[in-house]
């Protein structure tokens, strides 16, 4: 055996836990080995010294009084008991894709598109530049944050997109490396789900930083993320993308419900993004990659009694890659689902995306 | 027979029975999830579980009250590591030559009190848990692939690696007087 095949067993092996072969092999090998033999007795003595403090500490260990009242609590109350187990997706729900980018800047330059993004409203009001801004487009479900140059931390700023709450709780920039911790509230689905839907990519304008570790826990009632990235020069304007977020149809009340699928097996997902209900009908807000825009033959809609509604354009954007397109639904009732069909050129009905209101 | 049963006739609520024995634990509970998961917070949601887990088996739990401490703490390691193995499988790459040197280690992570718990406690979670699960827990290298779900020879190379780190920082922190 080599010498780094021999001290990689050798926890094992003075435990017994190798096969008699390995055993033998190992223990040959150190009878013939000065440096091993050295290396072993330095690995025995250094685990019962680590394993005898780490005893120690555990034996003087408190639990603090808010945590053990919050235990009791919990047992007391059964609601809470399932938390945990609650995590499934709802079936019969099917998620839409969303994206989430949030922009971090060390220079406080977004000043001026602040002032020109719709929907900021009192968020505007209570920015506090040049120490820190939020700009939120939820229409192209877009947040941005300014920050100043250095090391900041507890900044737990939120912002709400499509009903999900998104908290940029720590960032940290040092020479040794960039450091975010973010939580999202709101989120029907665990991070084990599918880890890749959460692995979020950290971008200047050279190019993406990468990615050294990265972490997704549950809490009671979020999802807390921490990400390491590489250190980044001051002055930098960074981005933080989390994309393809599963959004929960239960939180989402007014929007979205599927996915469309087109010809040609790609996936191109389109969002309903917003919805509003007023007295003359719905209003929908969708949005969707500009790409898929020739292939829009129009939109049926049928209420929940089986009557055809009437659907107009109103509007119809494309900013960048995305389309926003909203539609006008004249729906007479104040409560049922209305379910909306997209005619694509080159097949006639896809669908349906059924969107329910009045709840 | 189950635990629970040896209790019939007792002027005791099933809650007083389990806190009577989970009480004297909660410390040491606590602790260990901390070690495993790194931090408090994670731990005291990993306790609520565990915890929560434990008392809708307790009925379930052989050996009397002799047999407590251990089935408690059983669950409790199996909680935590299934919370690790969460963590992980979010962890999409995997680059062991970024994480000899941990860069991030927020102060107030860091516990007063044990050396040795100083010193593992700044280990990047990798190789924190691999260290905690075998030298805290005891438990054998193929018991720890399989609760975190990694292949046995990573384990092996991450616990000979943090025990490489902790080597030199224990040697560095007991300089003079030298301890290890």
């Amino acid at each position: 055996m080599r010498c780094e095949d021999v001290q990689l067993e050798l926890q094992s092996f003075f435990r017994r836990e190798l096969s008699s072969e390995s055993s033998v092999a190992v223990s040959a090998h150190l009878e013939t080995c000065p440096t091993c033999a050295r290396e072993a007795t330095s690995m025995r003595s250094l685990g019962e010294f680590i394993s005898r403090g780490l005893k120690e500490w555990v034996n003087e260990g408190v639990c603090p009084p808010e945590l053990s009242a919050r235990l009791e609590v919990g047992l007391r109350v059964p609601s809470r008991r399932l938390w945990w187990r609650g995590w499934a997706v709802p079936v019969g729900v099917v998620a839409a894709a969303a994206a989430f980018v949030l922009a971090l800047s060390v220079r406080p330059e977004l000043g001026d598109q602040v002032a020109s993004v719709p929907l900021l409203g009192a968020l505007a009001a209570q920015l506090n530049p040049p120490d820190f801004q939020v700009q939120l487009d939820a229409l192209n479900a877009r947040d941005q944050i300014a920050a100043r140059p250095g090391s900041l931390r507890s900044i737990g700023r939120s912002v709400r997109v499509r009903g999900i709450t998104l908290t940029l709780d720590q960032a940290e920039f040092s020479e040794a490396g960039t450091r975010l911790r973010y939580s999202i509230l709101g989120l029907e689905m665990s991070p084990e789900a599918d880890g890749r839907l959460f692995q979020p990519r950290l971008l200047t304008a050279d190019g993406p930083v990468p990615l050294h570790n990265f972490t997704g826990d549950r809490r009671t009632n979020s999802l807390v993320f921490e990400a390491y990235f590489d250190a980044v020069p001051v002055g930098s304007s960074l981005t933080l993308e989390l994309v393809d977020l599963p959004v929960p149809v239960r939180e989402a009340q007014s929007w979205v419900l599927d996915r469309e699928r087109p010809p040609g097996g790609s996936d191109l997902p389109v969002v309903v993004a917003d919805w509003q209900q007023g007295a003359a009908g719905i209003e929908v807000s969708l949005q969707w990659p500009a790409e898929a825009l020739s292939r829009l033959g129009g939109w049926a809609a049928i209420g929940s009694g089986g009557a055809a509604l009437a659907v107009t354009e109103v509007e119809r954007r494309t900013i960048g890659t995305t389309v926003t397109q909203r539609l006008h639904i004249s729906a007479p009732e104040s409560s049922g689902t209305v379910t909306l069909n997209s005619g694509w050129a080159e097949r006639q009905v896809h669908g349906p995306w059924q969107v329910e209101f009045g709840r | 027979m189950g635990f629970g049963a040896a209790w019939e006739g007792a002027a005791v609520t099933l809650e007083e029975r389990f806190f009577a024995l989970y009480k004297p634990e909660q410390g040491r509970l606590y602790r260990t999830a901390w070690a495993i998961l790194g931090n408090e917070a994670d731990a005291g949601d990993a306790l609520q579980e565990a915890t929560i887990r434990a008392y809708r088996a307790f009925g379930q739990l052989k050996g009397g009250a002799a047999a407590f401490p251990q089935w408690m703490r059983r669950i409790l390691v199996n909680t935590c590591t299934q919370i690790l193995r969460k963590r992980m499988r979010v962890v999409p790459v995997e680059r062991p030559e970024d994480l000899a040197e941990e860069q991030f280690v927020a102060e107030a992570d860091i516990p007063l009190g044990s050396e040795v718990w100083e010193a593992v406690s700044l280990l990047d979670e990798r190789y924190r848990a691999v260290v905690v699960l075998r030298f805290l827990n005891d438990m054998q290298l193929e018991d720890i692939a399989t609760a975190l779900d990694i292949p046995l020879g990573t384990v092996k190379s991450r616990l000979h690696t943090a025990l490489k780190l902790l080597r030199s920082r224990l040697q560095t922190a007991e300089e003079g007087r030298g301890a290890v």
